[in-house]
């Protein structure tokens, strides 16, 4: 009996392990976002960024009312310098491009003028409810 | 003839072919000879005393001898010193004009002089770090591109008037020194072809020039910059001191920069639209969308031309649809149209994809002009249609996301990126969009400008983006043509 309860609480312990395991945990990862889109298209942003590990240190947004486009966000794991700097070098950094369903309001010049270069969870209470519409992977591992 | 005959014969054969190859190999490298006088040093206090009272100058060590002995040993494998001096005179290397860039290292320009004492090239040397320099010799005649045209009142950038400055300095210095200029031998030695290119420009802190041309020497209590950037194509005239360089296909006395006036490549555009703009059809058909685009849908006018070669304009096409309007092909020599953005969005992909595609079915089309919201009245106009075509074919319109058709991801994520850096330089969004617009089409050679009516003229846009390594900031800079 102790070894049948043993094997159950293994299984659950490692079932939740399962659970709590990211989709991407390393940069690499990403690539695994576009493989699986269709697990987050019509989905809630929140649910994107959920499964994504690493620190998303610069953002880009950009909203249809603003870009004459689609609305979307651009996610770097790599701070605004760092970006600079790759960029200067011909480096396009891997990110996300993540195009939204809705309009939004993004008020880049407050976020440069207060260094608010990140992702921060009031943008994730802001924005999270937003709409997946697509999601791509552009530039290279650096 | 028997075996051993053969064997023999055989060996013969081989040991000439060797042989010739060897002489071939000793004659090429024998073929070559440096030319002395390029790398000699001649000190001039008088011109030292001159540059010393004319200009500001920054003090340094004196790099002069460790530029000599490196672009001797580049010019064993480059072979650029006889092209220059028979093509433009001899380096005064101590009449050279040194400053101070923001690695704390220094940037020298050494003045090319040829017998009558005029200096059309410069040769400039930049101290990237203590122990690197790289090169490049400057055209007066060659325009930089890469360069702004103007300067700023902060004395942040080196404009493409401080280098005009930099060669009216140094006709100054020369002009009384002519009579000294008697010694310049041409040289006749042959000249490889490979003896050119950079990758690099360079802006950094040193004058600023008003729209006037007015250079005023700039203070070293200035924050200097430096930004560098990769130019990908090769500029004939210009050499670098690495191996990564694939040599060029033009002549090898060929000094005519191959990169072709982006201004004056949309020239002929820019007047045919300027034309157009004056044209009573165009007014009235401006007239005609404006009072029609207060339903806030987008209206479409085209313009063809008659057997005599008289503007004409279409009705006007109105089809409720945003984004894709319907346009009327069905005139004689349909070569324009002009629709309307209810909401000021910048002219978009479908604008530009129609454009080039329809270019097939009407081989005179090649302007669309987009009239805002706001008045503001733009043009997407064909330059080249071969490079057009190639450029639609590598980046096909996409459904991206599903049911919006737009650029490829990676062209659009690019411009979202530069918008946002370009709203935070306190630019509008529409002017965001459309200098992202602009940048995504010159940087791509797509055979295809943005044209936008300022000042009673169309005006081809254009920005260049540079790293601010001191802020590490990207910094964009207008270079429209005027």
């Amino acid at each position: 009996m102790k070894k049948i309860i043993l094997i159950i609480l293994l299984q659950v312990i490692s079932a939740n392990v399962l659970i709590a395991q990211k989709l991407v945990t390393n940069l690499s990862d990403l690539y695994k976002i576009e493989e699986n889109k269709i697990m987050f298209i019509n989905k809630p942003l929140s649910y994107l960024l959920g499964e994504i590990q690493p620190t998303i240190k610069r953002v880009i947004g950009s909203p249809s009312s603003q870009n004459s486009s689609v609305s979307a966000f651009l996610m770097y794991f790599i701070n605004d310098e760092e970006k600079n700097k790759l960029k200067a070098k011909g480096i396009k950094p891997i990110h996300l491009l993540i195009y939204i369903k809705e309009d939004f309001k993004w008020d880049v010049k407050d976020r440069y003028n207060n260094n608010k270069w990140n992702w921060t969870t009031e943008d994730l209470d802001k924005y999270g409810n937003l709409t997946v519409l697509d999601v791509g992977i552009i530039g290279e591992l650096y | 003839m028997n075996i051993f005959s053969k064997t023999a014969l055989f060996l013969i054969i081989i040991i000439c072919t060797l042989n010739a190859c060897r002489k071939d190999n000793y004659i090429s490298q024998e073929i070559y000879e440096q030319n002395d006088g390029f790398f000699k040093r001649n000190n001039s206090i008088q011109s030292n005393q001159k540059r010393a009272s004319a200009l500001e100058l920054v003090k340094g060590p004196d790099l002069i001898d460790t530029i000599i002995n490196e672009l001797k040993m580049l010019d064993l494998e480059k072979r650029f010193a006889n092209t220059v001096v028979k093509k433009y005179g001899l380096p005064k290397w101590d009449s050279n004009l040194r400053i101070k860039n923001s690695n704390a290292y220094s940037s020298v320009f050494i003045p090319i002089v040829d017998s009558n004492g005029k200096v059309d090239e410069l040769l400039f040397a930049y101290q990237d770090n203590k122990k690197k320099l790289v090169y490049k010799f400057i055209n007066r005649n060659t325009k930089q591109y890469k360069l702004p045209e103007h300067g700023n009142p902060e004395n942040t950038m080196f404009t493409q008037k401080t280098l005009n400055g930099i060669f009216g300095y140094f006709d100054g210095v020369f002009k009384s020194d002519i009579a000294n200029q008697n010694n310049n031998k041409k040289s006749t030695f042959s000249v490889k072809a490979n003896d050119y290119i950079t990758v690099y420009c360079w802006y950094y802190t040193w004058a600023y020039s008003d729209p006037n041309g007015k250079v005023t020497v700039g203070s070293t209590n200035y924050e200097q910059c430096v930004y560098k950037v990769i130019i990908t194509t090769p500029i004939a005239g210009d050499i670098i001191n690495d191996n990564s360089v694939p040599p060029p296909s033009s002549s090898p006395s060929d000094y005519t920069n191959p990169i072709t006036d982006p201004c004056a490549q949309a020239a002929k555009n820019v007047a045919e639209a300027n034309t157009l703009v004056q044209d009573m059809s165009f007014i009235n058909a401006v007239n005609e969308i404006k009072t029609a685009a207060s339903d806030g849908n987008e209206h479409t006018i085209s313009f063809g031309r008659t057997s005599d070669n008289e503007i004409i304009k279409s009705i006007i096409k109105t089809d409720g649809n945003i984004g894709n309007a319907s346009v009327y092909t069905g005139l004689s020599n349909y070569f324009a149209d002009i629709h309307n953005h209810p909401n000021n969005a910048k002219p978009s992909s479908l604008d530009l994809y129609y454009l080039v595609n329809s270019h097939q079915n009407y081989e005179k089309l090649n302007t669309r002009f987009v009239l805002m919201g706001n008045g503001e009245l733009y043009a997407l106009t064909i330059t080249d249609y071969s490079k057009a075509a190639n450029f639609i074919a590598k980046y096909p319109l996409e459904e991206n996301p599903p049911g919006f058709f737009d650029f490829p991801k990676i062209l659009s994520d690019e411009m979202f990126e530069i918008h946002d850096d370009l709203v935070t330089q306190n630019y509008s969004d529409l002017d965001a969009n459309c200098f992202a617009l602009a940048y995504i089409l010159n940087k791509n050679n797509t055979g295809l400008a943005l044209l936008k009516y300022e000042n009673n003229s169309f005006k081809r846009q254009s920005i260049d983006g540079y790293l601010n390594e001191s802020t590490n900031k990207i910094i964009y800079t207008k270079n429209n043509c005027n």
